[in-house]
């Protein structure tokens, strides 16, 4: 088994789901943006307020603990788990089985940062993430969350313009996937390493001039171009 | 170095999870990867803080930290190893050490790039591809054109999850120290008046704390930049397909059975104008230097009388410092509440509750002499109570109780059998053992189970030879009683023959008993 930070969560519909946790590092990075969107919002609420003396202060006051404790919550649910910061990290909360999280989750997350908080700035909260498997800090596990990355749709839309022509051995779905992964990567790679790269794939490209060119023929064809 | 034998799943992954494999990379890998690093930097620790002279010791931390890059350099030589399966000793990366130190650029790495905050990052180009010159300038300029804002932020995140560690101690120890003496330090340490003599032990303290941030976050900084590279790596010479292209190109190499192809060596030729990062160090030591004033001649009585007041009435000697700590509550302010009482009611209630009290001890003392057997059983090791087994009367409609069973089991058989009974004789065989391993041996036998659940029970408590013996004549009785197929008599005669010694620690038990 070779180490990978993925899960799979299994659909009733048979789809295996691949989930990727994201870990201390973009949660904190995440957490900071946040932590200074706060700050700045804080900061125009008790100047606008302090005008109007300690009835505005008090207010103030008010308005600030409104933000700092129902901030998390309000973004998590309004705009598919993610406040700002996780937005800007391409990170979002979601339920362990990467289904949508519900208000009581992100009430229950977002309250028990006091403990994640403790004893100071986050410290069993970093413990807590750098213990588990899947990066969960303490309010994570009380209500069964976990902070996953967004998969970007980085390749899967790039053309590729060579020619079809059909393989002469039958092809497994990975073997598949890995030519018109090669296809799609033409721009990428060097010359010299896609002729390299083909050669590994032995008698699929025996006696052919330009191994390179012949395998994204076939990845053309695997994707159902017409000649 | 072969991509097949990494032991991590190549493919395409964003900066981000890259960085979080390098985390999971280290949570799998801690317990090889953590005795060398702990002992490199627990020696390096000990010699900086018994080397430094002592009005130094507050920057022991800054020169520890100073020397990461040699950690860095023990944490990826473990680590690098570990990607491909091998599993290094600590013995071995502290005799890899020499070659670590002057192999892999520390001196620069020390010197006038260790600000460099694409540390982890660009390591593994100096130690692991050991470029130098002109195509390590290149192959930076490769790496930095994507990952290198991610290697940034990684180094920024560390540096607040090592923040993270330190404050989270000291607000450990302030939460359990009511004297509020680690409050004052640590406001000390803001205000800069560190006093050398007694505050030895909190700047060790200090020191502690940090060398701790580091041993926990170090190793996860060097893994996440490694991964990092690695992914860059993998992005630039799709590591993926060729591990996918290998595994289809050695399945067709097996279906047409021909040779192998041979396998060019890599060739990057990716050249792209050089942008990397260095910055020089800069610090400074600020010492203060002290002059002793001395009067040249002393003074009169009178003036120096007043010399020394105005001296004491100096700020320096009037230096207030509100200290919070807990401290008994003031008594007549108890008494103050109270005074609604009168001294008598008091005394009164103070005498009875007295008394009663030790009425109760008596009391309590009486009732332990009264209990005391099963007070002391209490105190006796505790055991697990089984539930006493109570052994089946009939198992699968035959009658095992013991005495409906004759006194000489094996020579009762005998007779049978030879009378043509082989059904009868080989069911008082079977009912005799069932009798021995419920009653004799307190095997957990109830009516739900057959034979073959019993010789399942039967098997760890038993000794081959008997168990042996107990599974023939579960086979020959099943044979006869299921499938009405009699033995043959040369299959028969062992178990005949063989009853005594199975039922050899019966005879044991009994004889035993006998003596006694």
């Amino acid at each position: 088994m070779r180490l990978d930070t993925t899960y799979t969560v299994n659909t009733p519909e048979g789809i295996a789901l691949e989930l990727s946790p994201a870990g201390p590092v973009p949660r904190t990075l995440a957490w900071l943006v946040d932590l200074m969107i706060r700050a700045g919002v804080s900061l125009l609420i008790i100047i606008l307020l302090a005008f109007m003396g300690s009835l505005g202060i008090g207010l103030a006051m008010i308005l600030i603990f409104l933000l700092e404790w129902f901030y998390p919550v309000w973004f998590e649910l309004r705009s598919q788990g993610q406040t700002p910061g996780k937005r800007l990290l391409n990170i979002y909360v979601a339920h362990l089985d990467a289904s949508p999280i519900s208000p009581a989750a992100s009430v229950v997350r977002n309250l028990l940062r006091v403990v994640d908080f403790l004893p100071f700035f986050y410290g069993f909260g970093l413990a807590s993430t750098l213990l588990s498997k899947r990066f969960q800090r303490l309010g994570d596990l009380a209500a069964n969350t976990v902070v996953l990355h967004k998969s970007l749709p980085v390749l899967s839309q790039r053309e590729i313009s060579a020619s079809p022509e059909p393989a002469n051995v039958s092809l497994s779905l990975p073997e598949q996937q890995a030519l018109i992964l090669f296809a799609q990567r033409e721009a990428t790679l060097t010359a010299e390493r896609q002729q390299e790269l083909a050669q590994f794939t032995a008698s699929l490209v025996n006696h052919k001039t330009d191994p390179a060119a012949h395998l994204r023929s076939i990845a053309s064809w695997l994707l159902g171009k017409q000649a | 170095m072969k991509l097949t034998d990494l032991n991590i799943q190549v493919r395409q992954r964003s900066a981000w999870e890259a960085i979080d494999l390098g985390f999971a990379l280290v949570q799998q890998h801690w317990k090889a990867l953590m005795p060398p690093y702990f002992l490199l930097l627990l020696l390096i620790a000990l010699c900086v803080w018994l080397i430094l002279p002592e009005a130094y010791l507050p920057i022991a931390g800054l020169v520890v930290w100073w020397l990461k890059p040699l950690f860095d350099r023990l944490l990826l030589y473990m680590l690098s190893r570990q990607l491909f399966n091998e599993t290094p000793h600590a013995a071995d990366a502290f005799s890899a050490l020499p070659q670590l130190i002057w192999q892999t650029g520390l001196f620069s790495a020390l010197t006038y790039r260790r600000l460099s905050l694409s540390r982890s990052y660009i390591l593994p180009i100096w130690q692991l591809e050991g470029l130098r010159g002109k195509p390590l300038k290149e192959r930076k300029a490769v790496m930095y054109l994507q990952g290198h804002s991610h290697a940034l932020w990684l180094t920024m995140g560390c540096i607040h999850l090592e923040f993270i560690v330190v404050l989270s101690l000291y607000a450990l120890i302030l939460m359990f120290d009511p004297t509020g003496a680690t409050w004052e330090h640590i406001k000390n340490l803001f205000r800069g008046d560190v006093d050398i003599d007694s505050q030895y032990w909190r700047m060790l303290l200090d020191f502690t704390f940090y060398l701790l941030a580091i041993l926990v976050i170090e190793p996860f900084y060097v893994a996440a930049g490694f991964m990092l590279y690695i992914n860059r790596r993998t992005q630039l010479e799709a590591w993926d397909i060729e591990l996918a292209f290998r595994n289809l190109g050695e399945r067709l190499t097996q279906l047409a059975k021909t040779g192998a192809s041979t396998l060019p060596s890599l060739v990057l030729l990716l050249v792209f104008a050089s942008s990397y990062f260095s910055s020089t160090p800069a610090f400074a030591q600020y010492t203060e230097s002290e002059h002793e004033f001395l009067a040249e001649e002393r003074l009169p009585p009178e003036q120096a009388a007043t010399t020394i007041k105005a001296v004491m009435a100096l700020d320096e000697f009037n230096n207030l410092t509100k200290v919070k700590t807990w401290v008994a509550k003031d008594k007549q302010e108890t008494e103050r509440s109270n005074h609604k009482l009168s001294e008598g009611v008091i005394q009164l209630i103070a005498s009875l509750l007295k008394s009663l009290l030790w009425i109760a001890a008596v009391v309590a003392v009486i009732l332990a002499l009264v209990y005391r057997q099963k007070i002391l059983s209490y105190l006796a090791p505790f055991r697990k109570q089984t539930k006493p087994i109570t052994a089946p009367e009939i198992l699968f409609g035959l009658d095992i109780r013991p005495e409906s069973l004759p006194a000489d089991i094996a020579g009762t058989a005998r007779q049978l059998w030879q009378a043509g009974q082989a059904r009868e004789a080989l069911s008082l065989l079977y009912r005799g053992a069932l009798v021995i391993l419920t009653h004799e041996e307190q095997l957990a036998i109830h009516t739900g189970h057959t034979e073959g659940d019993i010789l399942k029970l039967a098997k760890p408590s038993t000794e081959v030879e008997r168990y042996h013996y107990l599974r023939t004549l579960t086979k020959l009785w099943q044979t006869i009683a299921y499938a009405h197929r009699s033995p043959a008599p040369q299959e028969i005669e062992p178990l005949l023959a063989g009853w005594n010694q199975f039922q050899a620690p019966r005879l044991a038990a009994q004889t035993a008993e006998g003596q006694a």
